[in-house]
């Protein structure tokens, strides 16, 4: 655990909100079939709701003051903000760490030499193919593909730390192997996904519905990964670990609760949307509170009381795969709507992982 | 002594940091600070040093002046290695 690991754990534990999230637009340059918040960047509506760069700047006086430091912005697609620059310096200029979610292919060079001046912790980049033709079918822009490897190899010349995320679907699974490649080409490591979110905050999802994987392909969508990103030796360990060793968790959320979130939602971290509503995550739209109307102070403790008086639904709790399950307040309410029910669909995908991976260290040296 | 302008100190679930704002860095530097490290550092951003600051200093905390005396010097030692304190 790093020293930042236990100070963020221990903002969890005094509810002080310590990591925030700017989404500073809905808007993207891209309509990939899968995205949680399927927005266009013509969207004159949803630009009109955004906050302004006064706004921002005035947010970041309130969270400086109340504690933050990690801050992430975020989107839709950030860069597509004129004032994205002037954003991140005067967030710079505050001392805050900050790391950037983007599609990688708005980066211009005022963006390259911001980000060599003054680098940011991370950029994580979404990697959606290794083809232009990939690109073109899940994103609808198959040009985007050369311009996103290229800003990547631009970004690692200039020393800026790089993640890729790669959400696998039915459309890109087969890029898998180039993906590792070209990671391992310019020294990014890669976040894997094959849960895809229904578009809850989507204001228009995309015209032809997309058909995510049924559970059991997610997992073994998830399951070649591993496969797929380790060696042999490495692959066949991961195998004999879920057939020979009792649950554990096995994901990326440190913070214990009771019966409640497991994760920093709400406790320490926080997600301000584009129109600046407070939420706990940012795939949580149903509790929020307005930061232009109240403050960020009582947006926060406001949010984050009720959110933390949720119970993750009594079947996960009580299941006994639910300390090594993905499931979270947000997935739930993704997926039914409603914190109480369980959510069917990371019920089957994690059984059937754990299951097929058991199986295939129980068989040992045939993998 | 001057203090590096492109520092500042943030606080973080109770710990205190200073974080580099300074252009061009490869990396960026955080340098965990304790509470007297802190007080020291805002000592010093008011002006304080030498004979002043340790004056100050013996105000706010019981401890034996020669113990305090090398520590501050310590501390200094290590903010000029980290370029926040210049000459």
């Amino acid at each position: 655990m790093t020293m930042m690991d236990a100070l963020l754990n221990r903002a969890a534990q005094r509810n002080t909100p310590a990591a925030g999230t700017f989404e500073l637009t809905a808007r993207c340059n891209l309509s990939c079939r899968m995205c949680y918040i399927h927005n266009l960047s013509c969207d004159k509506e949803l630009s009109k709701d955004e906050l302004s760069t006064a706004q921002w700047i005035d947010i970041m006086d309130q969270i400086q003051t109340a504690g933050t430091l990690p801050l992430l912005l975020t989107g839709g697609e950030p860069l597509i903000r004129p004032d994205f620059p002037e954003i991140y310096q005067e967030a710079v200029k505050r001392g805050f760490l900050l790391s950037i979610n983007t599609n990688g292919t708005l980066l211009s060079e005022e963006h390259f030499k911001l980000f060599a001046r003054q680098k940011p912790l991370r950029t994580n980049i979404s990697i959606y193919g290794m083809c232009p033709e990939t690109y073109e079918s899940l994103c609808g822009n198959g040009a985007a593909f050369e311009k996103v490897i290229s800003n990547i190899r631009h970004l690692r010349e200039l020393g800026v730390t790089v993640k890729i995320n790669f959400s696998s679907t039915s459309y890109n699974h087969k890029d898998i192997p180039k993906v590792l490649e070209f990671a391992r080409e310019v020294g990014s490591i890669v976040h894997f996904v094959s849960y895809m979110f229904p578009p809850t905050r989507a204001a228009k999802p995309c015209e032809e519905p997309f058909k995510r994987y049924t559970p059991l392909e997610a997992a073994e969508a998830g399951i070649d990964w591993i496969r797929l990103s380790n060696s042999p030796e490495q692959f066949a360990a991961e195998c004999r670990k879920h057939a020979t060793m009792p649950p554990g968790r096995i994901d990326e959320c440190l913070y214990e609760g009771k019966e409640g979130a497991r994760c920093r939602a709400g406790r320490c971290s926080y997600w301000i949307t584009y129109k600046g509503d407070l939420l706990p995550c940012g795939m949580i739209p149903a509790i929020h509170a307005s930061v232009p109307e109240l403050g960020f102070r009582a947006a926060w403790d406001q949010v984050g009381g009720q959110f933390r008086s949720i119970s993750m639904p009594k079947g996960c709790l009580s299941c006994p795969d639910y300390e090594r399950c993905e499931v979270c307040p947000a997935i739930a309410w993704a997926e039914n709507e409603d914190f109480s029910q369980v959510p069917k669909y990371i019920c089957e995908k994690n059984h059937h992982y754990h299951t097929r991976l058991a199986a295939l260290g129980a068989e040992g040296s045939d993998l | 002594m001057t203090i590096n302008p492109n520092f500042v100190l943030r606080e973080l679930a109770g710990e205190w940091l200073l974080v580099s704002i300074e252009e061009g860095e490869e990396i960026k530097r955080l340098l965990y600070l304790n509470e007297i490290g802190k007080d020291i550092y805002l000592h010093l951003k008011d002006g304080l040093e030498g004979a002043a600051l340790l004056d100050a200093l013996y105000q706010e905390y019981d401890a034996d002046p020669q113990i305090l005396k090398a520590d501050v010097e310590a501390f200094l030692l290590t903010l000029r290695d980290y370029r926040i304190l210049q000459d």
